[in-house]
């Protein structure tokens, strides 16, 4: 009876051991190495190896569609909260992607002016374009993720350059008073002050509809 | 009776004893210490001041430490504050680099560091930097100044402490703007470390040296009155427009009196109360911080001026 029971032990002891051995075997394998998501692992690599035109051509191509996707019709302009767009600075303006069809009503060597809803106009530029409204409006990057604010900065300016070279200058050419562009742009809204006449977008996408005037 | 008299009299008087240590000990406050880069600057003192009278309003001990500009008091400072039981401290570095290794010693030491105004080159360290957009209120300045001047001209720039973030940040701000525009050219450009007396002196020294320059761009307000300073001396206040940044009061002034041409506004008093205020949510048990909180600037022209008080806008109600 004591041999047989002896017996029934040792057939438990043994995958017993091994049960035990292999959970030991994945904690010390699950703490050798952690699992990080490919697109997170690009992205903290090229912040680590800074370089603004890198760090905005990742973000164009991964996040640009879906940036524009959430962009909000130029008619809810009046009614829009700050909690619709992004806030980046304390006391600071709040940043909205907005979209619409608009006509051409001037075309300026600084300027596309745009008439909006509401008897506004919008102005796009086409020569220099400033700031951090663009970043801000997609939240792609913020300051938090650099080291110094000065790389923040910089990403911010590449994007500018880039936002000029790909959307405006393009299309500038074949852009005449009359013709109607279908845009998704940023605007920066300060929360205390009325609307004003006179809207600064910039431009992340813009496209001549077929029924424009000017040739395509 | 006698007896029961002088009984009750001890017993009265040890009660109150004990009831005074131990009121004592409950009124007994938590330090907050405030390191300021300099408090030759008015704009400092009134960062340096606010966060001190913030601290006491939420009811700890506050103490104001000047680090004169010089990393090795802030060192100093850092030393005694973390040997002397201070539970927070709200800081205004000297330099982006050099201050990374106070920092860190207050965070070993488990003492949380809130750096008001300046950045240092560091996520880690500090629980939160409270900086002034510096850069795009350079770029509205750099956009006024561009209107100004009509795209035509040319400038000094007057540069700040080359070992602050704040300093390149201004510059570049304003550089990503007036070096889009080809008939605008800076003659020289050089360091008055924020100083009013050295601004006063680099300027006199670039007057001669360009004598026919349109305008002064400055990195601070202490800058610019010293750069006035030394336009008005060499008779060219009428022909020569002067820039700066930070919003101080004698700058608002000398804008209303068509002196100076424009600043970008800071709101020192906004740092110094995010700060203090956030210290104490830390030590009431918060931990969910963002790191780098930036304050907005604005523009401040002889348009808008008298909207614009003591470092601030004025209260409208």
């Amino acid at each position: 009876m004591i041999a047989y029971q002896h017996l029934i032990r040792m057939a438990w002891k043994r995958p017993l051991k091994i049960l035990l051995l292999v959970i030991v075997g994945l904690i010390a394998l699950r703490l050798a190495f952690y699992i990080e998501p490919l697109d997170k692992h690009r992205e903290a690599l090229l912040l680590e190896t800074f370089s603004p035109e890198q760090l905005v051509t990742y973000h164009w191509d991964k996040d640009l569609n879906q940036t524009l996707d959430k962009a909000l019709p130029i008619e809810q302009i009046a009614a829009l909260t700050p909690e619709d767009g992004l806030v980046t600075d304390i006391g600071g303006k709040v940043h909205y992607l907005l979209k619409g069809t608009s006509t051409i009503t001037g075309l300026t060597d600084q300027f596309i002016v745009l008439a909006l809803p509401d008897n506004r106009q919008g102005r796009l530029p086409v020569k220099h374009l400033f700031g951090n409204t663009a970043v801000a409006s997609t939240g792609w990057f913020q300051a938090n993720d650099f080291a110094n604010t000065m790389d923040y900065n910089a990403a911010s300016a590449s994007l500018n350059k880039r936002l000029l070279e790909k959307v405006v200058q393009p299309l500038l050419d074949c852009l005449c008073v009359g013709d109607r562009l279908v845009w998704v742009g940023a605007v920066a809204l300060d929360p205390g002050q009325s609307l004003s006449a006179t809207l600064d977008i910039v431009p992340f996408s813009l496209v001549k509809t077929a029924d424009s005037t000017s040739p395509q | 009776m006698q007896h029961f008299l002088r009984d009750s009299l001890l017993l009265a008087f040890g009660l109150l004893v004990l009831v005074g240590c131990t009121t004592s000990k409950k009124q007994a406050k938590d330090k907050v210490a405030v390191v300021i880069s300099t408090l030759n600057n008015p704009w400092f003192v009134v960062l340096g001041e606010t966060a001190i009278e913030k601290a006491r309003e939420l009811g700890y001990e506050a103490v104001l430490f000047d680090s004169q500009n010089n990393p090795s008091k802030e060192t100093e400072h850092f030393d005694n504050i973390l040997a002397s039981d201070y539970k927070a401290i709200l800081f205004n570095p000297t330099d982006a680099n050099g201050s990374i290794v106070n920092v860190r010693a207050a965070k070993a030491a488990g003492v949380p560091v809130f750096c008001m105004d300046r950045e240092i080159n560091d996520t880690e360290c500090a629980t939160v930097q409270i900086l002034s957009d510096n850069y795009s209120g350079c770029v509205a300045l750099g956009q006024a100044f561009v209107a100004n001047l009509n795209g035509k001209g040319t400038y000094v720039e007057l540069l700040g402490l080359v070992g602050d973030n704040n300093t390149w940040n201004r510059s570049k701000g304003f550089h990503s703007v007036v070096d889009q525009y080809p008939d605008i050219t800076m003659l020289a450009q050089q360091s008055a470390d924020f100083d009013r007396n050295k601004a006063m002196e680099v300027t006199e020294s670039m007057l001669q040296a360009h004598p026919t320059v349109n305008a002064i761009f400055c990195g601070n307000d202490a800058m610019a009155m010293g750069a006035y300073q030394a336009v008005l001396a060499a008779g060219k206040a009428a022909d020569v427009q002067i820039y700066g940044f930070d919003g101080a009061d004698d700058v608002i002034q000398a804008i209303k009196e068509g002196k100076i041409k424009a600043t970008g506004m800071q709101f020192p008093k906004t740092m110094a109360n995010t700060a203090a205020m956030l210290a104490d949510k830390y030590l009431k048990g918060q931990r969910d911080f963002q790191q780098k909180m930036p304050v907005a600037v604005d523009l401040v022209t002889a348009e808008n001026v008298d909207a614009y008080g003591s470092y601030g806008k004025k209260e409208t109600h």
